[in-house]
């Protein structure tokens, strides 16, 4: 239970000065900038750049902490070629420093992202940062972030975030301080965590009175009002597996890689040397040379089982393994299909299915 | 449309085609619709709605039966497929539509799609049947065709190149622009070769800017602007207009434009040295 | 030429791509006549000029070469009949391709060269590491 202390009521102008305080300390800005009719989260130095009316970013937040590339290790000599004048350079070669070849992760406040995204994070954090194999690269990245979450005021019709326990527009899990819109120049923050309290250090804001509170309430209701979809995975999913409705389903998949790509939760990756790098980059499990093996086989060669693919892995093989789905709801994958594929149909005709024999 | 469901009931009643594939909408949206048997043939509808390019499906069922619903645009596709000698005429049936403009889906106020303003297809220039258009007919915008890429070559090069670097800094590698264009239908793709490796395969503006630049030259006298690339793009990449440009070169330097004519070469493949020598005073030492 | 090199000045690395038959003979016999040329081209052999090929720009251009330069039989001369002109069409279309993408022209060129052309050679060689000279470095990429 949060106590009242820590609600606190400030000006968009005050919101912007301490954002811009935030990049004079010298820690990366990550917000919302306007690109093309689109909306990315992005480095920013000039609070004035972000955008404050949108619904949501196209990238989801995890390429912040698990890069679309990232180098893993570099192995190169450490020089440009050298110029044709300089031939003795050649020989030389400077060595770059071999251990801990990354060069040192900076501390960034990712400003902007909606509760979806910021629950993504908690549901991330499972497979890469279990018990026994820690990923590293992801655990400084994780440490180093501080997530600030921007309540959703108009969700789309392709969201469907309350379909998840801890999920909502208005939720509060995996972010460290919530921002809610309450009026025209008036946000409601709610710090959640340490690393919340470390950017609002300033404890003169006004604390919310009673009306604002109710304000909030309501904005709450009818922001999950909006929210017109829901995630219904049948029961016996795991026994449909042979059922003859993927084929029809998946025919008029492209097999493209956006809903896996925009997916807020999808973490497959390829890790290829590229030069003098070493690197991994994310691959979606829609191409066929996602299961090429050395051989040259291919095992999932056919449209229909890459397709279904995608659907084992997000609610039964990762709820067998994890306990819970591999989803948050945020519904690109919906939005963004060019074939305008809607996987909550897919469930749901799959589950009318019966089992073939 | 009646007219569309009927022609389609009777391919399927007399065993024509296996499948007919067209539009149908579901959940106020329009989205492709296979159609293996004449009862499930109601469901097909045309109208502003109907973006897709279907004769992209072609790529899954090659050697079989199908009808395709095809608008001008579309059609031209099937030309190129032909000359490439990527499918039997004996195998397809067009039912062409005769189409006054689609929309564009990325617009706030839904007005017509870009390539609608110069179309030169309303009736397909390949078909087996035709429905004819319902409602009023709008002539398209004469006009200057290619004027914004002429615009853009009026640039400087270093402002040319922020613009696309900037474009390109966006690009996440999805491929959609590969997997929709019925053009792209290689079985092994060049970035997916790593031995040896032509095109990186990670996003980054060098592997973007490969990418996109040989994909732009591997559809130069192919492309039918039918501009479903740039409607997948969910970065809202302008790709259409790497694609005008060649297609502008196309015409101007070989007056070559894909999939008028299935019997011919492609431009790219072909060569007129009487015709050709001309390039040689600008561009060859 | 030794001689005028400064510490400072900028040499561009620059890569040839030729044909076996006209190009690279004639390159060759630019070497056996002891004729001076500006040495910033790296030669490479190919069987046929058609072997041109958009990805040999790509890389070369992305792996901060300064300039490529195709060289090929004229035409009507192929060794294997219509290479040349086949190489011609795409050269053409690739090269506007990558202006109109914002890279300088004077990085991508091509040339008819013939086995006796040798002061030919010496003179392409010199003219488009001038030009490349001229334009600077190739930074985009790096």
């Amino acid at each position: 239970m949060i106590s009242e202390m820590k609600k606190f009521i400030i000006s968009k102008n005050e919101l912007k000065k301490i954002l811009a305080g935030i990049v004079a300390e010298n820690i990366k800005l990550i917000a919302p900038v306007s690109r093309d009719n689109a909306f990315f989260l992005e480095e920013v130095s000039d609070a004035e750049k972000i955008a404050w009316d949108y619904s949501n970013v196209v990238k989801p937040v995890k390429e912040h902490i698990f890069p679309m590339r990232e180098v893993l290790l570099d192995f190169g000599r450490g020089t440009d070629p050298p110029a044709l004048d300089e031939p003795e350079a050649r020989s030389s070669g400077k060595e770059k420093n071999p251990a801990g070849n990354m060069p040192p992760v900076k501390e960034q406040v990712i400003f902007g992202l909606r509760p979806c995204d910021a629950r993504s994070l908690l549901v991330l954090d499972k497979p890469f940062l279990q018990e026994k194999y820690v990923d590293s690269y992801y655990k400084e990245r994780r440490e180093k972030t501080t997530l600030i979450a921007m309540a959703c005021l108009n969700p789309e019709k392709t969201c469907l975030c309350s379909s998840f326990e801890n999920g909502g527009p208005f939720s509060s899990a995996g972010s460290d301080v919530l921002c809610v819109q309450t009026g025209q120049d008036e946000f409601l923050v709610e710090i959640l965590s340490e690393k919340g309290e470390k950017i609002f250090k300033n404890p003169s804001f006004a604390q919310p009175s009673g009306e604002v509170l109710k304000k909030l309430e309501n904005l709450k209701a009818d922001s999950e009002a909006k929210i017109c979809k829901a995630l219904k995975v049948p029961e016996n999913l795991r026994e449909l597996f042979e059922a003859g409705t993927w084929e029809t389903e998946s025919l008029s998949c492209i097999a493209c890689g956006i809903c896996r790509y925009l997916s807020a939760t999808c973490y497959c990756f390829n890790i290829t040397d590229e030069f003098e790098q070493r690197l991994r980059y994310w691959i979606p499990c829609s191409f066929k040379n996602y299961t090429k093996m050395t051989s040259g086989e291919i095992s999932r060669e056919k449209k229909s089982a890459r397709f279904k693919h995608w659907y084992f892995h997000k609610f039964s093989y990762h709820k067998d393994n994890f306990g819970e789905y591999l989803c948050v709801g945020c519904g690109r994958c919906i939005k963004y299909c060019p074939v305008k594929i809607d996987f909550t149909e897919v469930l749901g005709k799959i589950g009318n299915s019966k089992q073939e024999q | 449309m009646k007219e569309l469901i009927d022609k389609a009931k009777e391919l399927l009643k007399e065993k024509k085609v296996e499948t007919v594939i067209g539009y149908r909408e579901i959940r106020g949206c329009v989205v492709p619709a296979y159609v293996d048997s004449p009862c499930d043939a109601d469901c097909l509808i045309f109208d502003k709605r109907c973006v897709y390019n279907l004769a992209n499906y072609l790529k899954w069922f090659k050697n079989k039966n199908v009808a395709l619903v095809l608008k001008g645009c579309d059609a031209k596709s099937i030309n190129v497929w032909l000359q490439e000698f990527q499918i039997k005429r004996e195998n397809i049936f067009i039912i062409g539509v005769e189409c006054y403009g689609v929309m564009n889906e990325k617009s706030a106020d839904a007005g017509l799609s870009d390539k609608c303003g110069h179309c030169e297809a309303h009736v397909p220039n390949i078909y087996d049947a035709v429905i004819k258009h319902q409602g009023d007919k709008k002539e398209s915008v004469q006009g200057e065709p290619f004027k914004d890429i002429q615009e853009f070559e009026k640039l400087p090069h270093d402002e040319r190149w922020d613009f696309w670097k900037k474009q390109f800094e966006k690009c996440i590698k999805c491929y959609a622009c590969r997997e929709i264009c019925p053009m792209c239908y290689c079985k092994e793709c060049i970035v997916e070769r790593n031995i040896p490796q032509w095109i990186m395969s990670s996003p980054s503006v060098k592997g973007n800017f490969e990418w996109n630049m040989v994909r732009a030259f591997h559809l130069a006298g192919r492309c039918v602007e039918c501009g479903e690339c740039e409607r997948a793009c969910p970065v809202n990449i302008p790709l259409m207009k790497l694609n005008k440009k060649l297609i502008k070169e196309m015409k101007e330097l070989f007056d070559y434009s894909a999939g008028q004519k299935e019997d011919v070469k492609s431009a790219i493949d072909d060569f007129y040295p009487e015709k050709d020598i001309k390039i040689d005073d600008k561009m060859i030492r | 030429m030794e001689e005028k090199k400064e510490k400072n000045g900028f040499e561009p690395r620059l890569v040839g791509i030729l044909c076996r038959w006209c190009s690279y003979q004639g390159a060759d016999l630019a070497g056996t006549s002891r004729l001076k040329y500006e040495p910033n081209m790296t030669v490479l052999r190919v069987p046929c000029s058609a072997r041109m090929s958009p990805l040999f720009l790509m890389k070369g251009l992305t792996s901060d070469i300064d300039g490529i330069l195709f060289s090929g039989c004229h035409p009507g001369d192929c060794h294997y009949i219509s290479g040349n002109m086949n190489a011609r069409r795409r050269f053409v279309i690739f090269k506007k391709l990558l202006e109109f993408a914002g890279m300088e022209p004077e990085r991508i060129q091509m040339s008819w060269c013939s086995a006796s052309e040798d002061k030919k050679w010496a003179d392409i060689v010199d003219s488009v590491t001038i030009e490349v000279k001229k334009t600077g470095p190739n930074n985009k990429f790096k």
